[in-house]
């Protein structure tokens, strides 16, 4: 008899046994294929902080660059992805862009959030921005003078099946505008505007910092106060009784919340807004003509109600009151707790020295964005270890506006002579200039600068955002902003055949097989 | 000898008896030339030898450099590749030789740039650069008589920012607010002493339609009053009338330049030349809707540009498809108003849109030295040319690529200054 049949019991427990064996392998296939990884082999790597490895591998697995290595056997039911006679280098990265973002917020406060204007359908835009390499953009509120809002780092990411752009940093920064464009006065208001904002949020702390001191106060007199209660009324018993303190008060009588009274006291909400509105009923109560005859028991309680309402006063205890909630001061706050930077766009060197007697009345860490005139006070920014954001290195129109009339090409050139930090992105001008990152980077070197103009736009990048331990460069641990190009990143008739965000294909090219 | 020495001393002698007397000595002439001159003359003499030697060192710095040679690891050919090393033979300001070469040789005056891209000089042909004022005169719509010559001042400070791009030479255009509005002029961004920088001072004859053209103070004021003036001047010189220019144009002795910024124009106002036989370029820039078939039946040549990054992918999409319809493409700079360094970034944007490389860099060179009529002086590096030539340290259509040497007939430009920043009419 075949060995299966010799008995049931046999049967069942070779049976369980292929059931498990199915369901472990099938595990194991699966977490395969859910973490499936993909090898490049065989390319030219741009490490992207100016290392350069002729011929290698790179392994990317669960979004992460696991290895690089000159030879790399490919893994079980891995995605290999020849890359011979091409060249891959990390996503570029947009340190100051407006890509997909609806008509630019204008409401000038420090709560306007770019994400909130950002159009996660403009698949148009984000092609053409991924076909030329980039995956990574950091989103400026937009606006006008003045406090513009909080800015946000995205990611290229198709999401649904139409939307596309995942924010990896919600609030990236504080943005300032201090509106170089305008006439003097303007300006002059715009930056006292800012100081006052920040001079709000220093005094909101003081207040909630005062607010915290007097609810330990209020605490520690209630507690004594208890305890003084305990001690009286173990002393005497039957003596009568307070008033409980949350009793309803008796009638005809107001019962003074804090900051509530028929007198016409101003009325301050509290948080407990049950409190607020009992507060405004009684507030609210009709006042009558004549009054109402009291009862006799009324008499009685009234009066005790009013000895105990005389001494209610003498030992009442204030509740404090919790300033309200400021939320724009708590970015401000923020702000100054380095929590975030202060970007400033800046491009008068008047208004780049404001920036700079910003950061030194309240210690911030400031990055200057646009930076025109940055050359004419690059010593200072030096001095202040700030670092700069540059826009269109080359302005096809730099008459049109006031603040681009001493724009200099070489003002990269400048900066980096006088040891100043800066990096490159596309701008204000127009929602699509993302696309033109790579171009815009690589102008700096037409006029002078040394640098390399891909490390400008990764590893440099990612620096000023703050997500160097990230992404910006090709080194294991990093999350796998791969872009695959099909020559030299940068060279006239080079263009970019795959581009990947966290180990996931997000662009390929027309003709290209996947 | 002996008795030269007793009479000075007796000389001195007498000099001491007449101080100790009060009297002035009776000098002689020479002494007295001497006396006199000699302690201030010798701090003069001093001086001058001091500025003697200030003046030549500044002469020996200022004196510009004429190499034999210019050589370089790579040049630009004809058909606009880039191609190996070449050497540029150079005598009086022109191109006298063109030979490969590999390797930089050991000798003086010669220029060698072994990493370097050569590349005929850039060519603006919509420039206002070098203009002293307005370049229209709004008084009349046709005036065929406005020279773009007369405006022009050589020393003007744009002429070293278009330097500083690579671009040698220019053709200055009037505005396009006028239906006639003058002709243009084709200059040298620089003058030398070898030949004169103006290289023809009666150049395309202008002609603009579109809304640029109305105006509510004198005609014409709507499109068809635009095309019916139009075709109202091209007749006048077809019917004898004394519009020199006009009728130089309809006997082909001049050529024409039409600025059409709407498409909806286009096609009949090429139409009115064709009828005429005149042959025209066109300045149509920054069209979305493909009309290559129709320049190309009707223009000679288009001009477009200058591109900026913030342009429509369908826009930067245009040069591609006027070249793939078979148009001569021209790109523009529009200097000073725009940036010198738009034309090379006109032509790296269109690249990026589809354009073939090659066609990118004669539309630089090449061709506009053929619109502006002056393709047998510039635009090409061959025996006979005048020596305009520009370094560039890579592919001139890479946006890293930067200008390392400039030489206009031949005479190396200062292109090494210290202030950078834009002169204020927009040029960066």
């Amino acid at each position: 008899m075949p060995w299966f049949i010799t008995s049931k019991r046999r049967g069942i427990v070779n049976a369980r046994l292929l059931i498990a064996w199915v369901v472990i392998v099938g595990c194991v296939c699966e977490a395969q294929v859910l973490s499936r990884a993909t090898l490049f082999e065989n390319g030219r790597i741009l490490t992207g902080d100016g290392g350069v490895i002729e011929k290698a591998s790179v392994l990317v697995r669960d979004g992460l660059i696991e290895h690089i290595e000159k030879e790399i056997a490919p893994p079980f039911l891995s995605k290999v992805v020849d890359c011979q006679g091409k060249t891959i280098t990390p996503g570029l990265i947009n340190a100051w862009g407006s890509l997909g973002r609806l008509n630019p917020t204008v409401s000038q406060s420090a709560t306007s959030h770019a994400w909130d204007a950002f159009d996660c359908y403009d698949r148009t835009s984000f092609r053409e921005t991924l076909r030329r390499g980039v995956t990574t953009v950091y989103l400026a509120p937009g606006g006008g003078s003045g406090v513009a809002g909080t800015a946000t780092i995205v990611q290229l990411v198709p999401g649904s099946e139409s939307a596309a752009g995942h924010p990896i940093t919600e609030h990236a920064a504080l943005c300032v505008k201090l509106g170089s464009g305008d006439s003097t006065a303007t300006r002059a208001r715009t930056i006292y505007a800012v100081r006052k904002a920040f001079e709000k949020a220093i005094d909101y702390r003081h207040a909630l910092e005062d607010y915290e001191e007097d609810v330990k106060e209020y605490v520690k007199k209630l507690k004594e106060r208890k305890e003084k209660e305990e001690k009286e009324s173990k002393n005497t018993p039957d003596e009568g009784s307070n008033e409980p303190k949350d009793s309803p008060p008796p009638k005809g009588e107001s019962k003074k919340k804090s900051g509530s009274t028929i007198e016409g006291e101003p009325l301050e909400l509290n948080d407990n807004r049950l409190d607020a509105m009992k507060a405004l009923s009684y507030s609210f109560q009709p006042q009558r003509r004549r009054p109402i005859p009291k009862k006799a028991e009324d008499k009685e309680s009234t009066e005790t109600g009013e000895k105990g309402g005389k001494d209610k006063k003498e030992d009442e205890i204030k509740k404090p009151v919790r300033p309200p909630r400021d939320p724009e001061s708590e970015l401000f706050l923020l702000a100054i707790d380095h929590r975030f930077p202060l970007r400033i766009e800046a491009h008068r060197s008047a208004d780049i020295e404001n920036a700079l007697a910003l950061k030194r009345e309240y210690n911030l860490e400031v990055i200057v964005e646009g930076a025109t005139e940055a050359y004419l006070v690059a010593k200072e920014l030096a001095d202040e270890n700030v670092t700069v954001v540059l826009g269109p290195v080359v302005r096809s129109d730099p008459a049109s506006r006031e603040e681009f009339l001493r724009h200099s090409s070489r003002n990269a050139y400048e900066l980096t002579e006088a040891g100043v930090q800066w990096t490159v992105g596309s701008g204000e001008d127009g929602t699509v200039a993302s696309r033109f990152l790579a171009f815009n980077a690589q102008s700096t070197q037409a006029f002078g600068v040394q640098r390399n103009w891909l490390e400008t736009v990764t590893a440099s990048a990612a620096d000023v955002l703050k997500l160097g331990d990230r992404i910006g460069r090709i080194r294991a641990g990093l999350q796998a902003d791969l872009v695959v190009w099909n020559g030299e990143p940068g060279a006239p008739d080079s263009t970019v055949e795959r581009a990947y965000i966290a180990g996931k294909l997000v662009f390929l090219a027309p003709g290209i097989e996947p | 000898m002996v008795r030269r020495l007793l009479y000075i001393r007796q000389a001195r002698n007498r000099l001491a008896a007449d101080r100790a007397a009060c009297v002035r000595p009776r000098e002689s002439k020479s002494a007295i030339q001497m006396k006199s001159s000699a302690p201030w003359t010798w701090a003069l003499m001093f001086a001058g030898v001091v500025c003697g030697l200030i003046t030549s060192q500044v002469s020996a710095g200022e004196v510009p450099r004429r190499p034999s040679a210019i050589i370089a690891g790579r040049h630009v050919a004809q058909d606009g590749s880039i191609l190996g090393g070449v050497a540029v033979g150079v005598n009086e300001g022109r191109i006298q030789s063109v030979t490969p070469t590999e390797g930089c040789p050991d000798q003086a005056n010669v220029d060698c740039y072994p990493q370097g891209v050569l590349t005929p000089g850039l060519i603006d042909v919509l420039s206002q650069a070098g203009a002293r004022s307005n370049l229209i005169e709004m008084s009349k719509s046709i005036d065929p008589y406005v020279s773009a010559i007369s405006s022009l001042d050589l020393e003007h400070r744009d002429f070293e920012d278009l330097q500083e791009a690579g671009i040698t030479t220019v053709m200055l255009v009037p505005s396009a607010r006028n239906v006639v509005s003058g002709c243009a002029a084709v200059v040298k961004t620089a003058r030398t002493s070898v030949c004169d920088p103006v290289l023809r001072s009666e150049g395309p004859l202008t002609f603009s339609v579109g809304s640029p053209v109305w105006s509510y103070d004198r005609a014409p004021t709507s499109r068809i009053g635009t095309l019916s003036m139009l075709r109202d001047a091209l007749d006048a010189g077809s019917q004898g009338k004394p519009e020199a220019r006009i009728q130089a144009l309809n006997a082909g002795r001049l050529d024409a330049l039409l600025f059409c910024s709407e498409p909806m124009d286009v096609s009949t106002a090429l139409r009115a030349f064709a009828e005429r036989n005149i042959p025209v370029a066109i300045a149509h820039t920054s069209d979305e809707k493909d009309i290559g078939p129709e320049l190309a039946r009707w223009s000679r040549a288009v001009i477009i540009g200058p591109y900026s990054m913030d342009m429509d992918p369908k826009t930067l999409a245009t040069a591609a498809s006027y070249a793939s319809a078979g148009v001569p493409l021209v790109f523009a700079g529009r200097t000073p108003h725009h940036s010198p360094h738009g034309l090379r970034m006109t032509a790296a944007l269109a690249v990026q849109y589809g354009l073939n490389p090659n066609t990118a860099r004669n539309a630089m060179t090449t061709i506009p030295a053929t619109l502006a009529g002056v393709s047998k002086r510039i635009g090409s590096i061959h025996e006979g040319m005048d020596a305009d030539v520009v370094v560039f340290s890579d592919d001139p259509l890479r946006p890293s690529a930067r200008v390392l040497a400039v030489y206009i007939d031949g005479v190396k430009i200062n292109i090494d200054r210290d202030n950078h920043v834009n002169s204020g009419r927009g040029a960066s």
